[in-house]
């Protein structure tokens, strides 16, 4: 490289210097001068980012809460979902914290197993979403050319379907199909949430994988054509290479973001649907079927369209609200 | 001295479409250039004549429609190209999207020998790595941090410390410092002369800057509309440049000093550059040439030998 460096005699003397006031610095000065700040990574930084974000850290904690609730409340629950006492109607107590329904059943145990549906529902609909848009819009992307172009004049198809009107349909007319199917005893695990629960959960696959096979499709698209795809190529890198190592740890952001996106959409359509009667199948309580069932006594005994209603709201809230700060903190470009 | 790569008559077109109408954009359309070992060939011209698209078409990113790439006597037209592929290597012009935001340097820099030697042992691996981030000047304390954290001219020299982790023998440069300032310019040139006096690698410099291409280059080609127009050696391009559109590019280089600039004549080029979808008869260039007659709309002008290895395609040279 170079070599020491000699300060220019006749410059020195222009600013009045002697040849002992400019000293080469040393190593240590060296180092000084270097930056200080740790290297961090993407995700490091992702997680610092979430930290700092209050409504977002405060809404996990709520959902946290939810959540360990929903898990643990009807296994230390004394009572089952279904249990029936004389006790109808009581207001809230040590034994009954949100007090009993018009049959005397635990408000505290139906709510809290209505809640483990609601999540079952969002988070299972999210995941096979997921996987589905995946498969579609990598295909998708990755083939390119008429196959491209086919597929995604089917998603447009698909976009133009009434979603409620069809959910409800469908979510009617599939459910018997897998009350049939369930009976098989080695899906006991299944069947006890209710049959109702899994038509509603295909359904719902069926119409949100669209907008996540075009998110997946774009966002690999987009990292396709930079030059850094192009350079990899150029090493002779393999096509599962470039996936792998380049395109999907690129993209990854905004899938996790949109996969978020979907679960409290899911959660607010079964509670839709089991609020008018068509999701969940009784005795399996639901959020949406306990709000309907509060409906009755909603004057004299408002408590329990309050929990009810109540738990659907927070987990929605919840649930966006982390999306969102999901979104700001993975993908600081996407932030207004 | 022998010539690593030979390309005779390269042609890329590419099939678009026009109001609808399906046609064909002939990007680059015959151009022929050898480059020696060791040498480097500097290309240059306006943004849109093809320059890159030759390039690119060298690393066979795109096929060729026609003509031929001889490398290092071995031709790879077509057929696979994989076995070159660690010889030759290509530096992009963007040292923001050539760099992969989600990797650390370590591992882009080590991103070859990981597709090429799979197997080779991490040890080894890192001191490959190492060395050549030594080669551009980088320390290797950079190694473990990640693209964001470096200017434009630190991510153009990691891109190069990666293309030179396949040991490669041939080297394009595509319009590698036109994204960095004057003063980054120089250092990456200066030391990409370095690298080259040091280890004899060849390059292919893609660049619309000339005064640029004159520092880095031995020899020079002059491209209009993906065509061939000149070339020549780069003292003897610079100074006696034969083709009307040469005269024009250089007489456009700014001068730094005021006084020169003031008594140096400035050939204005009118109208605009043709579409190479629907390229003028004939010599390309005749729509902007001062000397323009009706045999240049006849007929194409061939790459003639003017004398002394300089090459020119005009009929006024014939």
């Amino acid at each position: 490289m170079r070599g020491e460096f000699q300060p220019d005699s006749e410059l020195m003397k222009e600013y009045g210097l002697a040849p002992d006031d400019l000293l080469p610095a040393s190593a240590e000065d060296k180092e000084a001068t270097d930056q200080i700040r740790p290297s961090v990574s993407y995700w490091q930084d992702a997680r610092k980012r979430f930290m700092r974000n209050k409504v977002g850290m405060a809404m996990l904690i709520v959902l946290a809460i939810i959540v360990l609730a929903a898990i643990l409340g009807p296994m230390l629950s004394p009572y089952t979902y279904q249990s029936q006492s004389r006790d109808v109607r009581l207001g809230p107590s040590l034994s009954h914290p949100f007090g009993t329904d018009r049959l005397g059943r635990d408000t505290f145990t139906r709510v809290m197993f209505g809640t483990r549906v609601s999540l079952f529902v969002g988070v299972a609909t999210s995941f096979s979403v997921l996987i589905i848009g995946l498969a579609y819009g990598g295909i998708s992307a990755y083939v390119g050319g008429w196959a491209d172009n086919i597929m995604m004049r089917f998603v447009d198809l698909m976009m133009t379907i009434p979603t409620v009107l069809i959910v409800i349909i469908l979510s009617v007319a599939t459910r018997d199909i897998f009350t049939s199917l369930l009976t098989n005893p080695r899906y006991a695990a299944i069947a006890s949430m209710g049959s109702g629960l899994i038509s509603i959960l295909a359904v719902f696959s069926m119409f949100n994988w669209i907008g996540m096979a075009r998110t997946v499709r774009g966002a690999l698209l987009m990292n396709r054509s930079q030059e850094y795809v192009m350079a990899s190529e150029a090493f002779g890198a393999k096509a599962g290479w470039i996936i792998t190592k380049h395109l999907l740890p690129n993209s990854i952001g905004i899938i996790i973001i949109s996969a978020t996106g979907i679960i409290p959409g899911a959660i607010a359509m079964e509670s839709f649907l089991s609020f008018i009667g068509l999701g969940v199948a009784a005795p399996v309580p639901s959020l949406g079927s306990l709000a309907a069932d509060a409906l009755n006594g909603i004057i004299s005994y408002p408590l329990n369209i309050i929990v009810s209603s109540g738990l659907i709201s927070m987990l929605m809230l919840s649930f966006n609200v982390i999306g969102d700060s999901l979104r700001d903190a993975l993908d600081p470009r996407l932030r207004k | 001295m022998s010539a690593l790569v030979e390309v005779s008559e390269l042609r890329t077109w590419f099939d678009a479409r026009q109001g609808g109408k399906r046609c064909v954009v002939k990007a680059v359309d015959g151009v022929s250039f050898a480059i020696h070992r060791g040498e480097t060939l500097g290309l240059v011209g306006e943004s849109g004549c093809g320059k890159s698209t030759a390039g690119r078409t060298l690393m066979r990113f795109h096929n060729p429609n026609g003509g031929r790439i001889l490398f290092d006597g071995n031709d790879i037209t077509s057929g696979d190209i994989k076995p070159y592929r660690s010889r030759m290597q290509m530096v992009f012009q963007d040292p923001y999207s050539s760099l992969d935001p989600r990797l650390a340097i370590r591992d882009i820099v080590a991103e070859p020998l990981n597709i090429q030697q799979p197997k080779l042992p991490a040890a080894e691996r890192d001191a490959v790595v190492v060395e050549n981030m030594r080669l551009v000047g980088m320390n290797s304390e950079a190694l473990s941090r990640f693209p964001h954290e470096f200017s434009g001219g630190q991510r153009q020299r990691i891109s190069i410390a990666r293309a030179l982790t396949t040991n490669a023998d041939f080297l394009i440069l595509d319009e590698p410092v036109s994204a960095l300032d004057v003063s980054i310019q120089a250092q990456i040139i200066n030391m990409l002369m370095d690298i080259q006096e040091r280890s004899g690698i060849t390059y292919l410099f893609i660049a619309h800057d000339l005064s640029v291409v004159r520092h880095i280059s031995q020899r020079v080609l002059v491209m209009y509309l993906g065509r061939g127009m000149e070339s020549a050696g780069t003292d003897e391009l610079y100074a006696h440049p034969l083709h009307p559109y040469t005269q024009a590019l250089l007489s456009a280089v700014p001068t730094p000093d005021p006084k020169i600039s003031r008594k140096k004549q400035r050939i204005v080029l009118e109208g605009d550059v043709p579409s190479p979808i629907n390229p003028p008869s004939g010599c390309v260039f005749r729509t902007r040439c001062r000397y323009a007659e009706s045999r240049c709309a006849d007929s194409v002008p061939e790459m003639r030998d003017a004398g002394g290895g300089h090459f020119v395609a005009c009929h006024r040279y014939e």
